[in-house]
């Protein structure tokens, strides 16, 4: 009954067209050397080789949604390492290449540790005087680098005792480095597409479900060195000369431009911008500068008009053709789509799937051993904003298989509880442990990882990914992967109705699929405690049975759950105990029937008369 | 001690003239969010309008740097009102569209006026004599005008009704939306104030340092400096801010030669971006 | 004075209003009550222009202001109160004070920051502190006065009470009060209905979306409250 087989579709890491085309135009680059003696020629492909592999770097930056300034800070790093062990001795490419990229990727680690750290404006402006700093440590250190005179007349790189000084050579040593950065380039971004791209459209949902956010950014930013820093030295090969004025800022707004006009949304983007813009620069004349007025428009047209560039045009285009073509199918996915909508929306009428309730889930699950059996235990929890206390004391024990709902009026401390168990808020006091053991103050995709898994009160999905990707991301952020994973989530899937709609866009989807691929993801995560964040929130009355659903099917499986609700009817159906949170203290605890009665509870929400009458 | 003076002197000219920029710079970012790459270029361009009144109109310097603060203003407002608001919540974008901007600013300052630095001095000669201390008059007039324009937008922003306007689109723009404030109209006066201050600059200063179409590349990179130092978005801190950088830079070029200093500069301002990304004085006119 | 007619709202795919009619007249205070999400916020968002309603018209004495952009609304005399304060943080608090009369010149700002200050004396021993560093109910207290200083005919008032001390709720109810002895219309919502109540003379109860009851303040009984929202 559940489509496992094919519900992971093709493995998301694999290599697209766009990485096969991109290394076969460096492989093709390899032999234009050979082909041509045309010195122009040379001199163009050369450029272009060594702009596209900076740009490489841009890229890989950007599928983390960083811009960075300081690739030419680690093309300066690669050049004048591979330059001065040529200087000393060691010409054999064989070891200066691989130090061009090793220098910068090291420097870079310490380095990521501190910038990645920042955001935004924050990262550029640091980046952009990272560039600054660089060039002025090589203007004041002349004895080392050369200074403003940079250094020159530095021996040829050599190919197992081979020279390498003639023309022909160093296009093709380019060449190699260029097709070795686009394949480690391509290695990267394939491999971890599904990580990248979590990272730049949503990195507290991705940390949330387990993935350690910081260990790829580190790893993007360290190849981005690397790759630079081999961009650093094909330039000073190509030039005879490494000079500081080649790494300052302009080099950056250029690679920068190649990257954003070529389209960052793939490979072949930073490949097709370099090769246009440096080729047009060339025909602007010899004044490289007015070839900047063109970047310049480029890149406030491609802003403007075409925010995927060149390459994403042609995609989106390509797209448009083949929808074109496949029009005789569309009315027929069009009825399917809105048939499934009215399902969605008409709740009850969803036929035999939700008049069963949670059977037929049960029918289909795969008999997974039950999750651990460890309880999450609160002591005494604590968090001041500043002066503001936020909770107070807060203590509670969630037992395996309990489903414990917190309430209380706005602004009572009921998210930041859910902030601050998962690691994303630190306490100001108080223990959290699991299963005995204490996991206060740990980050969140430790957190997540140990079991402690939330959904978030808005919805929350990958928007641009589809519910399959999304499913797919979730799994493998977890650490569960593989068909195991699969047919844990399959059941959701098929009672929620996402099964049938795997490929579309989750953000396409009707509001409440969104929210129930929501909870989906956090279940992904393989939990064995769930903190539900107004699970219920913003759903048609009618759609909201399938909240209960899902947490009878999850704490069927050994599932603990807490429910942060205002929906009291559900409140009322799925908890047999709750706790009332008030200005960031337990007001009562017990049965909701019970607690719900409580004048204090009441006064609560509604205001005590005691304030008014003080008053009068 | 002589020497020790007179660094001092034009320390605090220097600052005088980077707080101008940094104002424009801060304004910017503080109320738009936008980090605007293009300043540097209004600043070149506001020379370059000053020269050309100058030399071609023979129009007399103080209202030749006039057209150069009307010609910047305009360009930064309508550039603002027609570009940069269609996609100003867009970080990246923005930014990209300031770069574009500028790139297509120094192009066009090469185009017309070639590569080679023109002949523009500041009409005001002299020194003054205090003690035994000789003052350069064009540093004193160009102190005296950064003050007032200083001063001026001090009143503007903490004094006025369209100050008090900016400051709270800036703190919460739905807020200040449903206050009668109206961003459409406010943005693009805002950004085309700050360039306006950047042609100022331009104009008053490029007579005395050097006039050339990539004149904005150092001016970039200082507004960046001092900005992050004072931190992004305060007025006082952008203030405070330039001073010490023109102080550092004055003094670490007598005495520690121009590329030690700035590589001090730039280590501390690195230093504060890691350790406070808000900078020495936090921010005043943008909330968190 | 205000009349609110079938009005829809939707966020994204979530819908808060479905056909909501309400009517404010003249001279009357509002309240609207309901459990979170109940749409009350929603309501008030409508009528300021923060929100564009999918369906439905809002007529000001009779203008249709559906269409009128938010930034306009102010210089038709609605005055504002948001949720959660939203002081502007960085400025004083006389600026504060001061940016709800923007653009109404001077001498009203002047006239208008006496009376204020008058009434809240508050405001002239904080006047030169950043609205920032206020409490909660201070901050509250900048926020109404913000919206009265325009000396609007109808005041926004959202969630006044949310979050403060007894102390406090004192206090802004009688900054309310103040209000309504100069004649104010005031719609306002809240979640803590037994001290609104006390202000009121008249109220809707809301939930879903929709107009539950409505009714004079002693027709919507706390009994009633209580089930609405527990």
């Amino acid at each position: 009954m559940a489509p496992e087989p094919n519900l992971a579709a093709r493995s998301p890491s694999r290599w697209g067209a766009q990485e096969w085309v991109a290394v076969a135009i460096f492989v093709a680059a390899l032999a234009v050397p050979y082909a041509t003696e045309d010195l122009l020629v040379h001199s163009i492909v050369n450029r272009v080789l060594i702009g596209a592999m900076a740009a490489f770097s841009v890229f890989i930056m950007l599928r983390m949604d960083l811009l960075s300034f300081a690739t030419p800070a680690f093309m300066a790093l690669g050049g004048y390492s591979a330059v001065l062990l040529a200087m000393n001795g060691v010409t054999e490419v064989l070891l200066i290449v691989p130090a061009s990229f090793i220098v910068p990727a090291l420097v870079a680690l310490p380095l990521g540790a501190l910038v990645l750290r920042l955001r935004g404006v924050y990262f550029v402006l640091v980046t952009f005087v990272l560039t600054e700093i660089l060039q002025l440590i090589v203007f004041l250190t002349p004895g080392l680098t050369g200074g403003s005179d940079g250094l020159a007349g530095f021996p040829a790189p050599t190919l197992l005792g081979r020279d390498l000084s003639d023309a022909q050579s160093v296009l093709a040593l380019a060449a190699a480095m260029a097709l070795l950065a686009v394949v480690i380039t391509a290695a990267l971004t394939a491999h971890f597409r599904q990580h990248f791209a979590a990272i730049e459209e949503n990195e507290v949902l991705a940390e949330s479900l387990g993935l350690v956010v910081w260990r790829y950014k580190a790893m993007g930013f360290v190849v981005a060195a690397g790759i630079a820093g081999m961009a650093g030295f094909a330039l000073g090969n190509m030039l005879l000369t490494v000079h500081p004025t080649s790494f300052g800022a302009q080099q950056a707004v250029d690679t920068i431009v190649y990257t954003i006009v070529g389209g960052r949304g793939s490979i072949l983007g930073p490949v097709v911008g370099a090769s246009l813009l440096v080729t047009a620069a060339d025909f602007l004349g010899n004044q490289g500068q007015y070839a900047q007025g063109l970047f310049g428009l480029l890149l406030i047209f491609v802003t403007l008009v075409a925010r995927g560039g060149i390459t994403g045009a042609v995609v989106t285009l390509a797209r448009r053709l083949r929808d074109a073509r496949r029009t005789p199918d569309a009315p027929a996915a069009a009825a399917s789509e809105a048939a499934a909508r009215g399902g969605a929306g008409g709740g009850g009428g969803r036929g035999g799937g939700g008049a069963g309730g949670p059977e037929p889930m049960e029918a289909t699950a795969t008999g997974a051993a039950v999750a651990g059996v460890e309880e999450l235990r609160v002591e005494g929890l604590t968090k001041r904003f500043g002066g503001l206390r936020v909770l107070e004391g807060i203590s509670f024990t969630l037992a395996p298989g309990d489903i414990l709902g917190v309430i209380g009026p706005n602004g009572a401390g009921k998210t930041t509880l859910i902030n601050v168990i998962t690691g994303r808020t630190p306490p100001s006091g108080g223990r959290i442990l699991l299963g005995g053991h204490d996991i206060t103050g740990e980050p969140t995709h430790t957190v997540s990882r140990r079991g402690v898994v939330r959904s978030f009160q808005q919805t929350n999905t990958f928007k641009s990914a589809s519910v399959r990707e999304n499913v797919s991301r979730a799994l493998r952020f977890s650490g569960t992967a593989g068909a195991e994973g699969w047919a844990r989530v399959a059941p959701l899937l098929e009672a929620f109705g996402l099964a049938s709609r795997l490929d579309e866009q989750s953000d396409k989807l009707p509001y409440g699929l969104q929210k129930m691929l929501g909870l989906t993801l956090a279940y992904a995560a393989d939990p064995k405690v769930l903190l539900l964040d107004e699970p219920a929130a913003g759903l048609e009355r009618s759609e909201r049975t399938r909240v209960d659903e899902f947490v009878h099917h999850v704490r069927a499986r050994g599932c603990s759950v807490l429910i942060v609700e205002h929906d009291m009817d559900l409140v009322r159906r799925l908890c047999p105990r709750i706790i009332v949170l008030d200005a960031g203290v337990v007001l009562a605890e017990g049965p909701p029937a019970e607690v719900l009665s409580r004048k204090d509870v009441i006064d609560a929400y509604v205001g005590a008369d005691a304030a008014e009458d003080e008053a009068a | 001690m002589h020497e020790f003076l007179t660094a001092g002197i034009i320390g605090i000219s220097l600052g005088a003239q980077y707080a101008l920029l940094a104002l424009g710079f801060t304004l910017i970012f503080g109320i738009l969010g936008v980090i605007n790459f293009a300043h540097g270029g209004f600043y070149a361009l506001g020379g370059y309008v000053a020269y050309a009144a100058v030399s071609q109109l023979g129009l007399p310097f103080p209202l030749a740097v006039l057209a150069a603060v009307i010609v910047t203003a305009a360009l930064g407002a309508l550039y603002e009102r027609f570009l940069i608001e269609r996609l100003v919540d867009d970080h990246l974008a923005t930014m990209m569209l300031t770069l574009g901007l500028y790139l297509v600013i120094s192009t066009g300052l090469l185009a017309v006026f070639g590569p080679q630095s023109p002949e523009f001095s500041f009409p005001v000669k002299g020194t003054l004599r205090a003690g035994t201390l000789y003052l350069p008059l064009e540093n004193l007039v160009v102190l005296a005008v950064c003050a007032a324009a200083i001063g001026g937008l001090w009143l503007l922003i903490y004094r006025t009704d369209f100050g008090r306007a900016l400051r709270a689109l800036a703190d919460d723009r739905k807020v200040a939306m449903t206050q009668g404030m109206r961003p459409g109209l406010l943005f693009p006066l805002a950004f085309g104030l700050a360039t306006g201050l950047a042609g100022l600059t331009g104009a008053l200063v490029t007579p005395i340092l050097a006039l050339s179409p990539s004149a904005g590349d150092p001016v970039l990179v200082t507004s960046f400096l001092t900005v992050i130092l004072g931190g992004l978005g305060s007025i006082t801190g952008a203030v405070v801010a330039a001073i010490i950088v023109g102080f550092v830079e004055a003094y670490a070029s007598v005495y520690l030669g121009g590329s030690a200093g700035a590589l001090i500069l730039f280590v501390t301002v690195l230093v504060i971006l890691l350790a406070r990304p808000t900078g020495l004085f936090g921010r005043e006119i943008r909330g968190a | 004075m205000l009349e609110i007619r079938d009005l829809e709202v939707r966020y994204g795919g979530i819908t808060a209003l479905r056909g909501l009619s309400i009517d404010v007249r003249e001279g009357e205070t509002v309240l609207l009550v309901g459990a979170n999400g109940a749409g009350k916020s929603s309501t008030i968002n409508a009528v300021i222009g923060l929100v564009r309603p999918a369906r439905g018209t809002i007529r000001l004495d009779g203008m249709d202001i559906t269409a009128v952009a938010c930034e306009r609304r102010a210089r038709l005399g609605i005055g504002y109160s948001p949720e959660g304060r939203r002081v502007f943080p960085t400025m004083t608090v006389v600026e504060n004070v001061l940016s709800g009369a923007f653009g109404m010149g001077r001498r009203h700002q002047r006239q208008a920051l006496d009376w204020l200050v008058s009434v809240f004396p508050f405001l002239a021993e904080r006047a030169s502190q950043p609205a920032g560093q206020l409490s909660g109910g201070q901050q509250q207290l900048v926020a109404i006065a913000r919206a009265m200083c325009s000396q609007p005919r109808l005041l926004l008032l959202d969630e006044p009470f949310l979050g403060l001390a007894p102390i406090w709720v004192r206090q802004i109810s009688e900054a309310i009060r103040e209000m309504q002895r100069r004649g104010t219309t005031i719609l306002m919502t809240e979640q803590m209905a037994r001290p609104a109540l006390k202000l009121a003379t008249r109220g809707y109860v809301m939930r879903g979306g929709e107009v539950r009851r409505e009714g004079t303040v002693a027709e919507i009984r706390d009994s009633a409250l209580a089930e609405e929202y527990l």
